[in-house]
């Protein structure tokens, strides 16, 4: 029984050295972080493509533009603004607020909405990237901190050999195997970051896109109607 | 939206994820690292003495004859009686195959019994008897080597002997010489005179004293003689001599001095 144990896995970590061991806790520790990090990345993105969706058909729906922004106005809590909405909210309110400055040139209005739009813009995109980065440095560092751990027990175990008249293969396996388990683990947290961020990173793309023509389509929108009231006034 | 809404969930399924791959290395590997050693129990038959119960066949037969006539109860009977006859005779036969079967068994334990203990004792003789053989060349071998030993040591013995032997001889020789050449010729010595002296040394090569045991049987020759030792008074090449060989020769040296430059 003790032989079988020192040979499990929670005996060979057991047994690996302090260094080992503090670098097999950090990869863990970056596997959890990382996870957390996915799922909540995943699950951010799959709303804000669902919202986005969601309120596209609405726009588009031949909706009067106030009511829309009332609408939007009204939501707290859970369903808060989010996403291509605050877009909208940002480019409709600097619009109705220049709007009734009558001193305003056109031209001026469009150029407040846009930039008005462009900066809501921006926050999006900062909120579908974020945590990305991280992502991003697990996946490209646990390998290398997992081999760390890898070369330092085998250093180890090759320098206890040293001593050793008669080198076995059981005198050497035992603290290669439990090096190991330190890039095992650096490749456990590493592949599921790389898939993560490569995936997400994609789709982060295309959602800014999507809001950038959304962006487009509603100034144009709004071009449209500035230049009519202009027009009729 | 604020922080804790957005990442509690998150952090639950993930840690619960690890939780359960770590569960799950563990068991897996705990499975693959311990095949539970199987352990083969013999099978243990024991012989049992079946007796056939002859009456299970023969009471639904009787309970059927009850309603039937009497003759026929009478044959019936007497099938019965046969039958349970016949079926004691087939138990009886059984138990006595059995039986015999059983004594079989117990007389071919016994057989391979008596052989296992024959055999074990044959290789316990075969044992012993090895044993002695051994010792005895051993035995002889060791006897063999003594004499060898004692062999070499006699030769080695002899071989030292010769070597002292032409040792002591060179140096007599030496000796000799050295008296020839300090010895004057009375004008009497004639071819052929010897005389026998015993010269008294000590390790240093000093002369002693010096004695005439066989005289020659000229006074004049015998003195010169001895006059050519005293003369001598030390023979230093004595000194770098092996003190065992000193004392066996040279202490009491007795030679014989026969002059070859006699020339009359």
């Amino acid at each position: 029984m003790p032989n079988e144990h020192s040979l499990s896995i929670w005996g060979l970590i057991a047994n690996a050295s302090l260094l080992v061991q503090m670098v097999m806790a950090l990869l863990f520790l970056a596997s959890i972080v990382s996870w957390v990090m996915i799922i909540q990345r995943g699950m951010y993105q799959r709303r804000a493509r669902a919202k986005f969706l969601a309120f596209e058909k609405q726009f588009w729906s031949g909706i009067d533009l106030n009511q829309l922004y009332r609408q939007s106005n009204g939501r707290t809590g859970k369903n808060a603004v989010d996403g291509v909405e605050n877009i909208f909210r940002a480019g409709f309110k600097e619009f109705t607020r220049l709007r009734s400055q009558s001193s305003a040139d056109s031209d001026a209005v469009m150029e407040g909405c846009q930039r008005a739009m462009r900066v809501a813009l921006a926050r999006e995109e900062e909120k579908l990237e974020a945590n990305l980065p991280f992502l991003a440095s697990v996946a490209s560092v646990s390998p290398y901190v997992g081999l760390f751990g890898t070369v330092w027990g085998i250093m180890n175990s090759f320098r206890g050999l040293a001593n050793v008249h008669q080198a076995t293969l059981a005198t050497v396996a035992p603290g290669i195997s439990e090096a190991l388990v330190a890039t095992a683990m650096g490749l456990f947290a590493a592949i599921p970051a790389v898939l993560a961020y490569n995936r997400y990173s994609a789709r982060a793309e295309t959602m800014e896109n999507n809001y950038q023509t959304f962006a487009e389509e509603f100034s144009a929108i709004l071009h449209r109607q500035v230049h009519s009231k202009q027009v009729s006034s | 939206m604020n922080w804790r809404n957005l990442y509690t969930l998150p952090v639950i399924i993930s840690v619960g994820l690890h939780l359960v791959l770590v569960l799950a290395i563990t068991i897996g590997w705990e499975s693959t690292i311990d095949p539970t050693p199987r352990v083969f129990k013999p099978n243990v038959v024991q012989a049992k003495l079946v007796e056939l119960k002859a009456k299970d066949t023969a009471e639904p037969a009787q309970k059927k004859t009850n309603v039937i006539d009497l003759t026929k109860k009478r044959e019936l009977e007497q099938q019965q009686a046969a039958a349970a006859k016949k079926a004691k005779e087939e138990a009886a036969r059984k138990a006595r195959v059995e039986r015999e079967k059983k004594a079989k068994a117990e007389a071919e334990r016994k057989r391979k019994l008596e052989e296992q203990r024959q055999a074990e004792a044959e290789a316990k003789r075969r044992a012993e008897k090895a044993a002695q053989e051994k010792a005895e060349r051993e035995r002889q071998e060791r006897i063999a080597q003594e004499r060898l030993d004692e062999a070499m040591r006699k030769e080695e013995q002899q071989h030292q002997a010769e070597l002292a032997e032409a040792q002591s001889q060179s140096y007599v020789n030496m000796i000799a010489s050295r008296i020839e050449q300090n010895w004057s010729r009375p004008p009497s010595a004639r071819r052929g005179m010897q005389v026998e002296l015993l010269i008294q040394l000590v390790p240093t090569g000093q002369v002693v004293n010096v004695t005439v045991t066989k005289s020659s049987g000229n006074a004049a020759f015998d003195r010169s003689a001895e006059q050519a030792v005293r003369r001598i008074d030390r023979f230093s090449e004595l000194k770098n001599m092996s003190p065992e060989l000193f004392e066996q020769n040279f202490r009491q040296l007795r030679l014989v001095f026969n002059p070859k430059d006699l020339r009359l």
